[in-house]
């Protein structure tokens, strides 16, 4: 028995699409030929197979709508596409995660933080909605009016210090370096008493 | 490397606590670095007390919302304030020499405790003028002025503030005379410290 009557259905039958499209060897295309013409089922399988093609290739083919593939292929390119060879990709195109060694995407301790952070997260936006709030005192326009005449007095007061304070400087450098000299010079010479000359506070 | 990485969570999580425990628990006045107690002077009679005020910050800081159309300045420096007191006693006659000794005392123990002295008078009338600097501004000012045999007062003012703005306003504002300060609410009254 030479090879093509070698052929048993279940060979038949996985080439008959190969066969159909043109891809076998010309050795099993004969082969197939032949066990074909001597097997009616195989050779109603094969007859099947070409009908059917044969009908897909008779139907009319379908028109994709205007527009669509405009629409598609500019979502595609994005904004920023150049539309040149081998140019940059456009940025709406993200990459995938890069794999780390052990083969998962991200490290698990880079997981595990991520969890704690959002979890702090969590914690802190609700603590801050769920926290009671000190009720803000009210005071009425009398207690304001009330403050505003002693914040008044207070600086005033501090005030009054100030210029004493500054008033007494003033005065001892006067009294010693200024009046003080000449006051004794004059009372050697009159001989009027020192206490005459200075200003009582 | 993984230890940071295990335990920064956890300092994340105490970090967000302590933000939450930080403004849900309003400082006393008390408690703030520029605040004096006037009792470290003496044991002054509540019955020689003839002014006292005593302003907290929220207070302050409404009347500043009221009085920043008008007085824009004067109401920035009280929108920083924490509190601001004032309290003036009449001093009895032989009380001077223990008031003036317990007033250095104190004002030592400020200066040992970052305080400066500004302004250091010691005559017939005893003044002190002292701040806490804290950067650029201070963060308190306390003014004693000892009249002896007639009254002794204390000005603390509590909270950041510019003292060249003191300065400005003491020219700016039609502050009232001194003897007006009878004006003000006699003896203990508002206690409100809310800063």
């Amino acid at each position: 028995m030479d090879k093509k009557n070698m052929f048993a259905c279940v060979d038949a039958l996985e080439r008959i699409e190969a066969y159909l499209d043109g891809e076998l060897e010309a050795t099993e295309a004969t082969a197939l030929e032949h066990h074909s013409n001597a097997c009616p089922a195989c050779a109603e399988e094969l007859a099947w197979a070409r009908r059917v093609r044969q009908e897909l290739r008779a139907l009319p083919p379908l028109e994709c709508p205007p527009g669509v593939m405009d629409s598609v292929m500019a979502a595609a390119a994005g904004p920023t596409a150049t539309g040149t060879t081998g140019a940059k990709a456009p940025e709406s195109v993200l990459p995938f995660p890069q794999r780390t060694r052990s083969g998962q995407r991200f490290a698990p301790w880079a997981l595990r933080f991520a969890a704690a952070a959002a979890v702090v997260l969590a914690v802190l936006a609700g603590a801050l909605l769920l926290r009671p709030t000190a009720p803000r005192p009210q005071y009425t326009a009398a207690e304001l009016a009330q403050a505003e005449k002693e914040a008044r007095l207070a600086f005033a007061y501090l005030s009054t210090i100030q210029r004493r304070a500054g008033h007494k400087i003033q005065q001892d450098v006067l009294v010693k370096h200024v009046v003080g000299p000449p006051q004794q010079a004059l009372s050697r010479i009159v001989e009027l008493p020192q206490e005459a000359t200075e200003e009582n506070l | 490397m993984m230890k940071i990485n295990r335990t920064f969570p956890l300092v994340l999580l105490g970090l967000a606590l302590g933000v939450l425990a930080w403004p849900a628990t309003a400082q006393p006045l008390e408690s703030q670095p520029g605040f004096v107690d006037f009792q470290r002077f003496g044991s002054f009679s509540d019955d020689d007390l003839t002014v006292e005020i005593n302003l907290g910050g929220a207070l302050l800081k409404m009347l500043a919302v009221t009085l920043e159309d008008e007085e824009e300045e004067f109401a920035q420096l009280l929108a920083g304030l924490k509190g601001l007191r004032v309290n003036i006693f009449k001093l009895q006659t032989g009380d001077a020499g223990v008031a003036q000794g317990n007033i250095r005392n104190v004002v030592r123990d400020l200066k040992n405790h970052g305080w400066e002295a500004v302004v250091r008078i010691k005559d017939e009338q005893d003044i002190h003028l002292l701040i806490l600097p804290n950067g650029d501004q201070i963060s308190g000012l306390l003014a004693v002025f000892v009249e002896p045999g007639k009254t002794v007062g204390f000005v603390n003012i509590v909270g950041n503030f510019d003292p060249a703005q003191i300065a400005r306003l003491g020219k700016q504002l039609d502050l009232p005379p001194l003897s007006q300060l009878g004006g003000a609410r006699q003896g203990p009254v508002e206690k409100e410290a809310t800063p």
